[in-house]
């Protein structure tokens, strides 16, 4: 099947078929067999995908890993070599319309027009996506208000730092109120004080229930923007879930370090007892305690402290991030 | 239709704002239009050669084709040949040796002196008629301001065989001149009379040939009923002709270049817009498939529509430059301005950066210009060339305008052109469209 039928996907409730999401029939997006090749290159593998309404979902990966090609079939930009793509019950294609009305898309690149000014450029964009009149002008200035640039509307894009510019971008796929907003790689380019705010303001839309898809090769965007998350490398997803079950399912263990007074050795010896916890070590001031999830052990850690006369000095809970996750499934680390 | 409009609107505002694109686009060949035309007046340094035929072999015929000869001696743009006759003309200009003929018909003198004034008749013109001697002007197909040059000695003849007519009705009329105040008209207009020959050769003395005595009378008649409105070339106008001439050729010429450098410029939008990410943005909207890409074809369109309007428009103004049928005009523009957004979708869809578009726009543009006489009249070019020049849809483009502009055609008479460049931009479209369909697949 080339771009997928015009009905939405058949209810399968299998999560194998679109593995770690909800039903199919009940996501806002689903994605089933997508497949890109370039020449001898396939880009992307037989996408599985399905992202629920108001889910942030995340795809890491290196550059190269098929991020981009996953998100422009997604979008109806790529046509695929097979499989399909239904938003909002809609079957997305290249050249039709059917549900991009859904769909914001804030593209890798700034994807303005750097000689028009922010109010213009968003003015086209809205004027596109059908809006009109006093409604148009509405939106412009509420998005402009969203990303903090209403002083500068009137300015021409072009006079803009990168961040602002990206801010503009992501006005600009705001405009409709978008059911899904696709961020592909949105922070590349900009200075941290930029990407910062602009996270912050991308956690603000999901948390307002706007569904995301955001792409980066910065794993602690996706830890801290998405729900889930899917990871590619080399055009297929090896691996999606939560974080805590991405981590979990390579078998890496939380480290606690305690920094601590008093008569360690009990207080090492008590740690060991705990459900969860798998070893302890103990460094002068320092017990270090390997454990299954640092962070429910956590609270039983305090109250064993006090009978024992050891004072904390500080706990510390160190996660395996999905770098070390990358890492374990390819064995290769995120950014070779 | 709205997505496709705001799309292409937008084009035009950035395209408006850009004003170095505005100077390449308009004002390179603007200029060029206007320093070529005054520069190289009508001769583009390459010398206008007329054969002249004296069929009549007339003493009169004689004197003439004689001052006509003379009259060009020192006249640098223009080489005047003496031909045996119409058949050796017309083998000189299929030759290519010279661009035109005139010929001086048998019963020339006969006609000057008792008939009606000869008429100039255009190879495949009609004639009245009433005429008795037709100055014949054979016009080349690849030399068309040889052609006016021709027609312009054709009707200077003819002129002056009128200025001996209308002298003698206002002598008669008037009595204004010294010779015949003093004397007699009777007299002068007596064959027989003793002082006819000196008043007449004071009265013609400025005219290129003096008509004979027996003839004075029969002119004055036919002068003194002839409706009038015969007017003499003189110096001046034929100067002002040779500029008007050149401005006729390099007005179109740089307009089709001004089309050429516009439209040619959508492959770098295309591809600046699809670097941009503006393109994907587009194409993510819900709008139809073929909107952003018609959108900015829409617009490169009308901006090359303007640039050979303005370019136009400017020769024909400032320069005085005669552009012809409007109606002819418009269709061959509108031709010209489909063929050059054909040759962008090529472009387009072989290229993959904005230099790659850059370079190859130029270099094609260039070498069309070249060939297809846009720097160097077409028939100032190697024969060589000529031919190339016919492969060539800018070339048959300026067929076009010089039939137009020098011939008086009209749009009938310009399909064949619009036909060659129509088919040509279709041609180049289907080719081009696998390219752009892989481009954005």
């Amino acid at each position: 099947m080339a771009a997928g039928g015009e009905t939405g996907p058949a209810p399968t409730g299998s999560r194998g078929e679109a593995p770690g999401a909800q039903d199919p029939s009940e996501a806002l997006v689903t994605c089933r067999g997508l497949r890109k090749s370039f020449g001898d290159l396939v880009a992307v593998h037989d996408l599985d995908l399905a992202i629920a309404p108001g889910e942030s979902y995340g795809l890491l990966g290196p550059n190269g890993a098929g991020k981009t090609t996953a998100i422009s079939m997604l979008c109806g930009l790529v046509r695929p070599d097979r499989g399909a793509v239904w938003i909002d019950g809609q079957s997305v294609g290249v050249g039709r319309a059917a549900g991009k009305q859904a769909l914001g898309l804030v593209p890798q690149q700034m994807a303005l027009y750097d000689d028009l000014s922010a109010r213009e450029n968003l003015a086209l964009l809205g004027r596109l996506q059908g809006l009109r009149g006093r409604e148009l002008r509405r939106r412009v200035d509420e998005v402009l208000e969203v990303v903090q640039l209403a002083d500068r509307a009137n300015d021409r894009v072009a006079t803009f730092s990168g961040g602002m510019q990206r801010r503009t971008s992501i006005a600009g796929g705001l405009l409709h109120r978008p059911r899904l907003l696709v961020l592909d790689e949105p922070t590349v380019g900009v200075d941290p004080q930029s990407r910062n705010a602009i996270l912050e303001q991308v956690i603000e839309l999901g948390r307002e229930g706007t569904a995301l898809l955001y792409t980066s090769h910065y794993m602690e965007e996706v830890e801290r923007v998405c729900d889930r998350m899917g990871i590619m490398d080399h055009g297929h997803k090896i691996a999606e879930g939560t974080r805590r079950e991405l981590v979990d399912s390579i078998g890496s263990l939380d480290r606690l370090l305690i920094e601590a007074t008093g008569d360690l050795d009990s207080f090492a010896d008590r740690l060991r007892d705990l459900a969860g916890v798998e070893q302890v070590d103990r460094d002068d001031a320092t017990v270090t305690a390997l454990a299954r999830n640092g962070r429910s052990v956590l609270p039983q850690v305090i109250p064993l402290a006090a009978p024992l006369d050891v004072e904390l000095l500080s706990v510390e809970v160190d996660e395996p991030d999905l770098e070390q996750v990358f890492l374990a499934l390819t064995g290769r680390a995120l950014r070779d | 239709m709205r997505a496709l409009l705001l799309i292409a609107g937008r084009d035009l505002r950035s395209r408006l704002r850009d004003r170095s694109g505005l100077i390449q686009g308009i004002g390179v060949p603007l200029v060029l239009a206007v320093v070529i035309s005054l520069a190289f007046g009508g001769g583009n340094g390459d010398p206008v050669r007329v054969a002249l035929v004296d069929a009549d072999e007339s003493e009169r015929s004689t004197a003439i084709a004689d001052e006509v000869l003379a009259g060009f001696d020192e006249v640098e743009d223009v080489v005047l040949t003496e031909a045996a006759d119409e058949a050796e003309a017309r083998e000189l200009i299929a030759a290519g040796e010279v661009g035109a003929a005139v010929v001086l018909p048998e019963g020339l003198a006969e006609a000057l002196g008792a008939g009606p004034a000869p008429v100039a008749a255009a190879e495949g013109s009609e004639t009245g008629p009433d005429s008795v001697a037709e100055l014949v002007v054979v016009i080349g197909d690849s030399q068309p301001v040889a052609g006016a040059v021709a027609e312009g000695i054709a009707g200077q003849i003819i002129a002056q065989a009128d200025q001996v007519a209308f002298s003698v009705a206002a002598t008669i009329e008037l009595g204004v001149r010294e010779a015949i105040a003093a004397g007699d008209f009777e007299a002068i207009t007596d064959p027989d009379a003793p002082a006819s020959e000196a008043a007449l050769d004071d009265l013609f003395s400025e005219v290129l040939v003096p008509p004979d005595v027996e003839d004075v009378a029969a002119l004055g008649e036919r002068a003194a009923e002839a409706p009038g409105g015969l007017v003499l070339d003189d110096d001046a106008d034929a100067g002002a002709r040779e500029r008007l001439d050149a401005a006729s050729y390099f007005g179109p010429s740089m307009a089709v270049l001004a089309a050429l450098f516009v439209v040619t410029s959508a492959p770098r939008a295309l591809i600046r817009e699809r670097r941009q990410g503006t393109l994907q943005r587009l194409r993510a909207a819900p709008i139809p498939a073929w909107a952003p890409m018609a959108g900015l074809a829409l617009s490169v369109a009308l901006i090359g529509i303007v640039a050979m309007g303005v370019v136009l428009g400017v020769v024909s103004v400032a320069l005085g430059a005669q552009l012809g049928d409007p109606v002819g005009l418009a269709a061959l523009s509108l031709a010209v301005v489909l063929f050059a957004g054909a040759l962008a979708a090529l472009i387009a869809s072989v290229v993959r950066t904005e230099q790659q578009a850059d370079g190859l726009a130029a270099a094609v543009t260039f070498a069309l210009a070249v060939l297809g006489g846009h720097f160097i009249e077409l028939h100032a070019l190697p024969d060589g060339v000529q031919t190339v020049a016919l492969a060539t849809p800018n070339g048959w483009a300026m067929r076009g305008y010089t039939a137009l502009a020098a011939d008086g055609a009209g749009v009938g008479e310009i399909l064949l052109p619009i036909a060659v460049i129509l088919g040509v931009a279709a041609v180049l479209a289907l080719v081009a469209l696998p390219g752009l369909r892989r481009q954005e697949a």
